[in-house]
């Protein structure tokens, strides 16, 4: 009895053929009718996202059962094995376990840390729980697997800094201001990348938004969408002085804010810090205006800057990450091993009590002239024999159960004992 | 005993201050929350320390040892206060072991009090020396604050931001924490003086002595009022105030120890 789990993911195909295995929502409850045909699969699940297509499974047999999912995927797509076998990962036992560790974390993700893929998975399990695919295995396995998630998010730091140039620009205004409540914020030129940014910043709860453009039909439209005021682009430098944030996006071919610009505006605003955004090209505040105290002045590059060393930041708490799933891997084996003893020691003991009251039965018909007392004893004298012989290895296997051979000593003492698997 | 409760003490400072640098390193919540465990601990155990010194010997800090040990205690009192009021713990990184290095120098110097003159044992003494243990703990906690504004500002004005980008918090909370602790330092600072001036006027007759350490605390005083008066009327903030702040604090160490070492005078232990 294995654990597999057996799909492609953005690291080993491309998209065009992701998109072709990919497998809908609505046809999810399908697909997982259709795994539930071959009699190797014991129970089932399946994931598919934009990244990724994968069945996670509790198998009898790990090649059989390969080669039945290949095929169904090729016959439901209308593919041929070929076309994406090479794309296609196996993995089993430990490695599997870690791997679905690994993904509903987001470490698998195309950005580590993203948070969508814990949601999906969740979806997915949902899913398959209800068409009753699943069992016991896999049921822990997932919870265990939503549980680390969990953890990893609360004590690693891998999805707290901003890895998008948007998200980057409101981590810098909060980590100039503190608080964005109530701060004001300028857009100069309404372009659709300082409509993305102003979005951001009013749902972080910004207390004002102006909007000075040449055209001030296209301002006061962008302006309303803000509840926020219009102005046209000439009376936009007397607001400047009451502005803690501009983003700025014109089309103009030349620098409209010079050092000097800048140099009076933070002395008029007597040095309250004021946070520029430059994403227009051609950039348009002069840059060598941040070096000027309380001024900070980022265009699209630094922002892109940031972005870089939030993901290299991203990557060093993906590492912690990875110290706390292989613990976490190590406890799930650990369980995995000790559930296998059970049903072998109940088996164990049924057979032996099975052959213990049949031979009793046997002699005690020959035996005609017995008290009660003696036949109570004979019967006990059984008893204690099978018992005193079962109880060494019985508590050995326990023990040995609990560690890493532990499924070995299993097996071999239910090939010794031809114990069946019901 | 008050020995031990020292040295455990200064070893639970250290540990803290381990932890809260260590965080700075790595975002863990758990060790930061250590961290502050840690520092509370010692922080009891140096007031139990203190208590006991000060029921065994009744005087105020009367030697360069004992006077380092009260001010690393007023540190980390002022700053578990910080603490409570910030909820942003990263600033232990700063001041814990700013409080391990007083209080280590501490218990490396020589215990002995040369002598004590009988009017040093009275409850003036104790209300200057409170007062102006106060006030300094005070500013060396807006230096703290100023230190790691410019470095969280060298951080945002680099593009290029590090590990401490992340870790320390805003340039507005760090200005106002700044800020904060000067406004509470100065008018301790002011009453340290003037209950220092009474005092020497009982003690010698004058309100001026004139020693090394008052000359440099009136100093330091008139930067302080300087610096505060920008703050609030010149719009000194960010960058230059932290900067003076650091100055500032630095007149504050000298006036209290410099000033001794370098030049006799009435005040020295």
């Amino acid at each position: 009895m294995d654990i597999i789990v057996l799909g492609l993911s953005h690291k080993t195909a491309p998209l065009e053929l992701r998109e072709k295995l990919h497998i809908p929502e609505s046809d999810l409850p399908d697909a997982l009718e259709g795994l539930g045909a071959c009699g190797q699969i014991l129970e089932r699940m399946m994931l598919s996202t934009c990244n990724r297509v994968e069945a996670y499974a509790v198998v009898d047999e790990v090649e059989g059962t390969r080669r039945f999912l290949v095929e169904y995927l090729a016959e439901r797509n209308k593919l041929s094995p070929e076309d994406f076998e090479p794309s296609l990962y196996l993995l089993t036992a430990d490695q599997a376990v870690r791997h679905i560790f690994r993904v509903a974390s987001s470490l698998d993700a195309m950005v580590v840390g993203e948070s969508q893929i814990l949601g999906q998975v969740k979806a997915a399990y949902g899913t398959a729980l209800e068409r009753d695919a699943t069992g016991l295995i896999l049921n822990n396995l997932m919870e265990r697997a939503f549980h680390v998630a969990k953890r990893v998010r609360a004590e690693t730091g891998i999805a707290t800094s901003a890895v998008s140039v948007s998200s980057a620009a409101i981590e810098l205004a909060k980590k100039i201001f503190g608080d964005l409540r109530g701060r004001a914020v300028m857009l100069l030129g309404a372009g659709k990348m300082s409509e993305l940014s102003a979005k951001h910043l009013l749902a972080e709860g910004v207390g004002s938004v102006i909007v000075a453009n040449r055209n001030i039909t296209r301002a006061v439209e962008l302006a309303e969408r803000f509840s926020g005021r219009a102005v046209h682009y000439d009376a936009a430098r007397a607001e400047m002085v009451r502005t803690d944030i501009i983003i700025s996006s014109t089309g103009a071919p030349h620098q409209i804010l010079s050092k000097a610009d800048l140099q009076e505006i933070i002395v008029q605003r007597r040095n309250r810090p004021i946070f520029v955004i430059d994403i227009a090209v051609p950039r348009d505040i002069d840059p060598a205006a941040n070096e000027i105290d309380n001024v900070y002045l980022y265009d699209l590059d630094d922002l892109q800057g940031v972005v870089q060393a939030n993901l290299r930041e991203r990557q060093r708490e993906a590492d912690r990450a990875e110290v706390l799933i292989d613990r976490e891997v190590a406890q799930f084996t650990h369980w995995l091993e000790s559930l296998k003893v059970v049903p072998t020691i109940i088996a164990m003991r049924r057979k032996v009590e099975s052959i213990r009251e049949e031979e009793l039965e046997r002699v005690l018909a020959k035996l005609h002239d017995l008290s009660p007392e003696e036949r109570q004893a004979i019967s006990l004298l059984t008893s204690s024999i099978v018992n005193k012989i079962l109880h060494d290895p019985m508590t050995e296997l326990k023990r040995q159960s609990a560690l890493r051979d532990g499924h070995l000593y299993v097996s071999v003492l239910r090939r010794l004992f031809a114990i069946r698997d019901e | 005993m008050q020995l031990t409760l020292s040295y455990l003490a200064l070893l639970l400072y250290l540990a803290a201050g381990l932890g809260y640098l260590g965080s700075l390193r790595v975002s863990h919540p758990r060790l930061l929350r250590a961290a502050g465990v840690l520092a509370r601990t010692g922080f009891a155990l140096h007031t139990g320390a203190l208590a006991i010194r000060l029921y065994q010997e009744g005087h105020p800090p009367g030697n360069l040892a004992e006077w380092l040990s009260y001010y690393a205690w007023a540190i980390v009192a002022v700053y578990i206060l910080t603490e409570v009021r910030y909820e942003s713990k990263v600033i232990g990184s700063f001041v814990i072991p700013l409080a391990v290095l007083l209080l280590g120098t501490s218990a490396a110097l020589p215990k002995a009090i040369e002598s004590l003159s009988p009017p040093l044992k009275n409850i003036g003494v104790w209300t200057h020396v409170i007062l102006t243990l106060l006030g300094n703990a005070a500013f060396a906690l807006a230096c703290c604050g100023a230190l790691m504004y410019l470095l969280q500002e060298r951080q945002l004005k680099s593009k290029n931001p590090g590990v401490l980008y992340h870790r320390l918090p805003s340039l507005n909370l760090l200005d106002n924490l700044c800020h904060l602790a000067l406004s509470l330092g100065f008018p301790l600072l002011t009453l340290g003086l003037l209950s220092g001036a009474l005092l020497a006027y009982s003690t010698w007759g004058s309100f001026l002595p004139w020693d090394g350490k008052q000359i440099w605390s009136i100093v330091t005083w008139i930067f302080y009022a300087a610096l505060l008066h920008g703050r609030l009327a010149g719009g000194w903030r960010g960058r230059k105030a932290a900067i003076l702040s650091i100055i500032g604090f630095c007149g504050v160490v000298f006036a209290s120890l410099g000033a001794n070492l370098l030049i006799r005078g009435t005040h020295a232990f």
